[in-house]
């Protein structure tokens, strides 16, 4: 084995089905060893079937799939060192909780005392030992969920894929399962390959993300990068909310780029994060976070961008509000305030004139 | 909640409460087994004649089991259904499976040509089976039970694809990631079957099943015309029997056989039983 190179490695995937669609798009992937990574997208960008072509259920219409530094592209599905949990569960319904985590070891033909010692293991490392006699129906969707888990990881897989996997759960069994995730993950050590649509989801539990759109790979970054330096319009608005300003380029001074924008009804400016300079007349975008955005009824004494404009109303959130401030211009910003203090500190209401302000760092520079 | 001095009207489940609808009801059951009441009853009447009640006798069941041709074609139509029962789900069960899992040309043509027996009148099916056997020479003097082999061909032949069409019905429902999950965990094509596809069908093979019993037991009309004077089946001798006139040893061995039928039956819906519950308990997630 390659100690050094990466566990998996996509070769310019793609895949045709018939010949209309093109649910994979030319992808290049490299993920490490021990890597928790979350392919992300919006429904249909081809997420399932990236993770299919791994898992082997499905054959790439040309580019090849490396585990290890082996090429497994023609491996079939039952002889790849990896396992998957399925969005359905896909637990057996007519075999046990013990039967259905020891199916694996079964068919690959373990003496039955070892399946019994390792299936008790398994469900012991998604906490549910003892629920070795249990049948499936008898669980909750969340237990069930770990039935999967276990059955996966029973196999001792070098990857282990997860498909969407708590889409099905309420919210909180779902957060608890996302921690649980992580730490299943630490405790093994082997890579973990997460589908998923929600992007809370990947940020809290991977330590890589790539974003899918319509069959093509367009960023791949930690959390705080692809949140904090988005390459394009698309990932800024998929990954948490942006406000958006279209503008001209005008020209670029010290790092600092500045734009002649309509909707803000002046220039702006926003600092260059190690990428080009876009050149001057191009078209680009700011995209600035909604909790970067101070409201004020004062004007900022701070340097940076400030626009004025009227509050249009005020969303309670609970922990924040949201307020949206209707530009001189027309064009809407939505703002988002922490609530730190019990009774409203701020002394805003729909309906007053505020100043909206950012520096020149936190506007990100768009121009795709 | 009730409100005095009125009716409750009644739920939709709740009709039933109706005075027509329990006529109606009765009426039904009455129609639907009130014959086979009678035909039970007078299996054990004390009398040559059908018609008056003269007290109770087992003695038609003593004269039926040892009536020679009647005891022969019993057990004729029992090990015909039996064979071509075990062949059925064989045949269908497999056919079923292919249908599902393969894509070949022509499967259109393939699939009417398999569901085509159904359709065909029985009439049409008999005498082409018996041009059929006379064609092929089909020796008529083996041995018992070789000799029941033309009408076993001739039943297995028109109750596949009854069992076809119960098992791909429910193959319909099969839930593939059930298929992909064993795959990834490491299981051929043949344990994936074996261990996960057969285990749910299991319910539908043995409706399947006791549909090709029953269609092959009462079977008339195509064993009429593939039997021979050596191998007579009971409704074949049954309505050779009445044509005369209809004696309680018919109605004992006809008793008999609807108690055959039903410990059949109740047996395959307890061996069904399991898995139904497993699959029944509607899901809350998914
Ligand atoms: N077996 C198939 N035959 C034809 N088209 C398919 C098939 N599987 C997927 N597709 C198409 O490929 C595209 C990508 O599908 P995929 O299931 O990978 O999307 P996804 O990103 O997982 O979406 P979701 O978040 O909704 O699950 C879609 O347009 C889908 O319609
Ligand atoms: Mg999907």
């Amino acid at each position: 084995m390659n100690g050094t190179g990466p566990t998996i490695r996509f070769d310019r995937i793609s895949k045709w089905f018939g010949s209309q669609v093109l649910a994979v798009d030319d992808v290049s992937l490299d993920i490490a060893a021990n890597e928790f990574f979350a392919l992300l997208g919006p429904s249909g960008c081809g997420k399932t079937t990236l993770l299919r072509i791994l898992a082997g259920f499905e054959s790439p219409s040309s580019g090849s799939v490396y585990l290890e530094g082996r090429d497994i592209t023609a491996v079939p599905p039952n002889r790849r060192a990896v396992n998957m949990v399925f969005q359905s569960y896909a637990v057996f319904p007519h075999m046990t909780v013990g039967q259905n985590v020891g199916y694996g070891l079964r068919v690959s033909g373990l003496p039955r005392r070892e399946i019994g010692r390792r299936v008790e293991e398994a469900l012991a490392l998604v906490r549910l030992p003892g629920y070795g006699d249990r049948r499936p129906e008898q669980l909750s969707g969340g237990q069930r969920q770990r039935v999967a888990l276990a059955r996966a990881l029973v196999k001792r897989p070098r990857v282990l894929l997860l498909d969407e996997p708590l889409s099905a759960l309420d919210r909180k069994l779902r957060e608890d399962m996302q921690l649980e995730l992580v730490r299943l993950r630490q405790e093994i050590g082997i890579t973990f390959v997460i589908v998923t649509h929600d992007q809370e989801e990947a940020m809290s539990v991977a330590g890589r993300i790539a974003v899918m759109e319509s069959g093509r790979l367009v960023q791949i970054g930690s959390p705080s990068e692809i949140y904090e330096h988005p390459r394009s319009r698309f990932v800024a608005d998929f990954i948490g909310s942006v406000n958006l300003l279209d503008g001209r380029v005008t020209g670029t001074d010290g790092g600092v780029t500045a734009l002649d924008s309509a909707e803000a009804g002046g220039p702006l400016r926003a600092r260059l994060n190690g990428t080009a300079a876009p050149a001057t007349g191009d078209r680009a975008w700011i995209g600035i976070r909604p909790e970067k955005l101070l409201v004020d009824r004062r004007q900022p004494s701070r340097e940076g961008n400030a626009l004025s404009g009227e509050v249009l109303e005020i969303a309670y959130l609970g922990e924040r509000s949201i307020i949206h401030v209707r530009l001189d211009s027309g064009k809407v910003l939505k703002a988002s305030c922490p609530n730190e203090r019990r009774f409203d500190a701020r002394g805003i209401a729909a309906g007053d004139r505020v100043h909206v302000s950012w520096s020149a760092e936190n506007g990100i520079l768009l121009t795709d | 909640m009730r409100w005095p001095g009125r009716r409750t009207p009644p739920g939709p489940l709740d009709y039933t409460r109706r005075l027509w609808m329990q006529a109606l009801i009765g009426l039904t059951l009455l129609f639907l087994y009130a014959p086979i009441a009678i035909l039970v009853a007078f299996s054990f009447n004390d009398s040559r004649r059908t018609i008056v009640w003269r007290g109770f006798t087992t003695d038609w069941y003593v004269r039926a089991w040892e009536n020679a041709r009647l005891f022969e074609a019993f057990t004729n139509s029992l090990v015909i259904a039996a064979i071509a029962t075990a062949l059925s789900v064989v045949i269908g069960t497999t056919l079923a499976i292919a249908l599902w899992r393969f894509r070949f040309p022509g499967k259109p043509v393939f699939e009417g040509l398999v569901a085509l027996p159904i359709v065909i009148p029985e009439i049409c099916m008999g005498v082409a089976m018996m041009v059929f056997f006379a064609r092929l020479d089909w020796p008529t003097d083996l041995p018992w039970p070789l000799n029941l082999g033309a009408i076993t061909i001739a039943h297995t032949a028109f109750c596949f694809p009854f069992t076809a069409l119960v098992v791909r019905a429910r193959l319909a429902g099969f839930d593939r990631s059930l298929e992909e999950a064993a795959k990834d965990l490491g299981a051929s094509e043949w344990q994936t079957l074996r261990d996960i596809i057969l285990p749910y069908l299991r319910p539908g093979i043995l409706a399947g099943g006791l549909l090709a019993f029953t269609l092959s037991l009462d079977d008339f009309v195509i064993t009429f015309f593939t039997s021979g004077p050596e191998t007579v089946t009971f409704p074949v001798l049954v309505f050779s029997m009445v044509r005369f006139s209809v004696t309680p040893e018919v109605n004992a061995a006809s008793t008999v056989l609807i108690v055959i039928t039903v410990v059949v039956t109740v047996l395959a819906l307890t061996l069904q039983k399991p898995t139904e519950m497993a699959e029944g308990r509607p899901r809350s997630e998914v």
